[in-house]
């Protein structure tokens, strides 16, 4: 039976490399088993499979085909003798193979890598195995120094793609991964400047999973990553992620997300639910943490996430959109410091209470009954990008606290705890009387950001002392 | 600052309604912390209704039921038990062995600052509401729209 199995895959090889078929490879139409042809089979019952059958998305490679290789990895490798087998990543039916961090184990386009201190042979490809479809010679230069030379010890490289008939030979190139992925945000926000830091990001719908896209692509290296839902189709238009997602926690795919953008990010991913059931578990779960921001945009968890950052001392930033994400706000809570979530709720219930109703659940969490039908409410991801934009600005500056930035000026603007954006004068809301923005500078207009001033309350049930001031409201001794 | 040695939060709570609504007793028996108490609505029929103050309270919200009498008949036929969550009638899915739970608060309202002698308050007006509802056959969230009305009046 193994041996069969070894020549059904050397005769899969074969037909791959474009060898001619007549080979007798056959799936059996009952068993729908993939075997060896027999003199004895009925004709009608199997089926003959051709090379073409098995060229899923045949290759084009030509001189032109580019093979990317991430230093870093290479160097993890390079200390090894003989042969590598790695997996690369194949786009663009050839047009160019990758091999970096977090290359796929499998599925991907198999080759080879040789290092050597011969450079005499560098152009024939004749090592590796035989199904490899790209194959690398990099001459080692023993001579120079790793660190003061970048990845120039690597020395010569040489690179080749099997075209179904030879191998031809490729353009190469080595790159930094590591040193140049931020390389463009430097001297505004240093590569350095926040790596160091832990930032929980609960809510990975269209707020939280934007606003972590955001904040990987300013430096931002540790994440947790809590959310209990899971991608569904109707999330495309909104969601950082396509329908190619669906199905999936919405938590890993985030991970896998900011993993594309950094391989060397820590992503801690936890899929539950931001509930009062889960209290210890949030609270452990930010502790330590030198940000959280919730994007959940649901009231209770709103204030589950609010009382976990207060007890533990976490600074939180809140972001929500109001219905059909007709504008939305920012909260900013530096626990028993300034206002909390659950004082704006109190001092601004008309903002609190306007909240995007974006699916079932949040409908029939938000209201209770069977015979009213609440309206599912979504706004267009457009409106919800300068919110989460704000959060991520917010968050940045935060971060940066104490340490010198070009972004250091921000910080006497960004001083208010809560932030208005209105994306338009919505029918039925006290802005629908706004005056439009035309060419106006004064007023309260669309499109633009507003600071609001809101004074921590000390009777708050979350922050502040509200049994004192519930015992003098009726009369009541406290102890 | 020294640290104040306070009541918790249901003890505090259990002195305020011993004050303000003494005919609602506070119970703490094994784990469970409730108030129960009985009111007689103006038509003169009587009622008893129970407060569990289920952990994590006063984080979430507290189920407010109607225990007596177990079934509320509704007007003309049938019965509110019937109706389980309902915006009309402000209910709930119905509690244990089908008594009508009575929708105080939606949970976009509630907050650590709302307290069960609040709770209660809006019980007592949901059972006048449904005494009212008995007479002519309007609903709940008819009737408290209209005294809500009436009350911004005056």
């Amino acid at each position: 039976m193994n041996s069969e199995t070894n020549r059904i895959d050397q005769l899969i090889r074969d037909l791959k490399r474009g060898d001619n078929a007549n080979t007798g490879l056959v799936v059996g139409k009952l068993d729908r088993k993939l075997r060896l042809a027999k003199p004895s089979d009925d004709p009608d019952s199997v089926i003959h499979l051709s090379a073409e059958d098995l060229r899923f998305g045949s290759l084009r490679v030509s001189k032109d085909t580019k093979i990317i290789l991430a230093g870093e990895t290479l160097l993890s490798i390079s200390c090894k003798e003989g042969p590598h087998d790695v997996m690369f990543l194949c786009w663009d039916d050839g047009d160019v193979f990758t091999l970096l961090e977090g290359s796929p184990t499998f599925g991907g386009a198999p080759g080879s890598i040789l290092f050597q201190s011969d450079s005499s042979s560098l152009q024939t490809p004749i090592f590796g195995k035989s199904e490899d479809l790209v194959r690398v010679i990099i001459h080692r230069d023993n001579g120079s120094d790793r660190k003061s030379t970048g990845f120039k010890h690597l020395g010569e490289v040489a690179g080749y793609v099997f075209n179904g008939h030879s191998w031809i030979s490729a353009q190469v190139e080595v790159l930094p991964l590591r040193e140049e992925i931020f390389s463009r945000n430097g001297g505004i926000l240093e590569t350095g400047a926040i790596s160091d830091k832990k930032v929980a990001v609960i809510g990975e719908g269209s707020h939280g999973s934007s606003i972590s896209l955001k904040l990987v692509k300013t430096g931002v290296t540790d994440f947790g990553l809590m959310d209990h839902d899971r991608y569904e189709f109707a999330n495309n238009s909104r969601h950082a992620a396509g329908y190619r997602h669906a199905g999936r926690y919405k938590v890993n795919i985030i991970r896998d997300l900011i993993k594309e953008r950094n391989p060397y990010a820590s992503v801690q991913t936890w899929a539950e639910e931001a509930s009062w059931d889960n209290l210890d578990l949030i609270k452990k779960f930010i502790r330590g943490r030198d940000l959280v921001i919730s994007g959940t945009g649901d009231h209770e968890s709103n204030r589950v996430i609010n009382k976990a950052c207060i007890e533990e001392g976490v600074v939180l930033i809140v972001s929500y959109s109001f219905r059909r994400a007709y504008g939305g706000a920012v909260l900013r809570v530096y626990p028993r410091r300034s206002m909390c979530y659950e004082c704006f709720c109190k001092q601004l219930p008309g903002q609190s209470k306007d909240r995007e109703i974006s699916n079932e659940k949040k409908a029939k969490k938000e209201f209770q009954y069977s015979d009213l039908s609440v309206p599912i409410e979504p706004g267009l991801s457009i409106d919800i990008s300068p919110i989460t934009t704000m959060v991520v600005k917010l968050a940045i500056q935060e971060l940066l606290k104490g340490k010198k930035s070009t972004l250091e000026s921000l910080d006497y603007d960004l001083v208010a705890p809560a932030f208005l954006y209105l994306n338009r004068r919505e029918t039925g809301t006290q802005f629908e009387k706004l005056e439009p923005l035309e060419y106006n500078t004064d007023g309260m207009h669309i499109l633009r950001w507003y600071g609001i001033e809101i004074e921590r309350d000390p009777a708050c049930p979350a922050c502040g002392d509200f049994e004192k001031h519930m015992a003098e409201k009726y009369g009541v001794p406290l102890c | 600052m020294p640290k104040r040695e306070s009541r918790s939060r249901t003890d505090l709570e259990a002195i305020i309604m011993a004050k303000e609504m003494p005919y609602f007793k506070f119970v703490r028996r094994g784990g469970t912390e409730y108030f129960i108490g009985e009111h007689t609505t103006s038509d003169g029929r009587f009622y008893r209704l129970v407060l569990f103050l289920d952990p994590p309270y006063p984080e979430k919200i507290p189920n407010l039921y109607v225990i007596y009498p177990s079934v509320l008949p509704k007007y003309g036929q049938g019965s509110i038990n019937e109706l389980g969550n309902s915006h009309a009638f402000h209910t709930n899915s119905n509690g244990p062995d089908g008594v009508v739970a009575i929708c105080h608060y939606s949970s976009s309202e509630w907050d650590t600052s709302c307290t069960a002698y609040g709770v209660i308050i809006r019980g007592l007006i949901w059972l006048e509401a449904y005494a009212i509802h008995l007479k002519t056959g309007e609903t709940i969230v008819g009737i408290i729209d209209k005294l809500l009305k009436n009350a911004v009046q005056h």
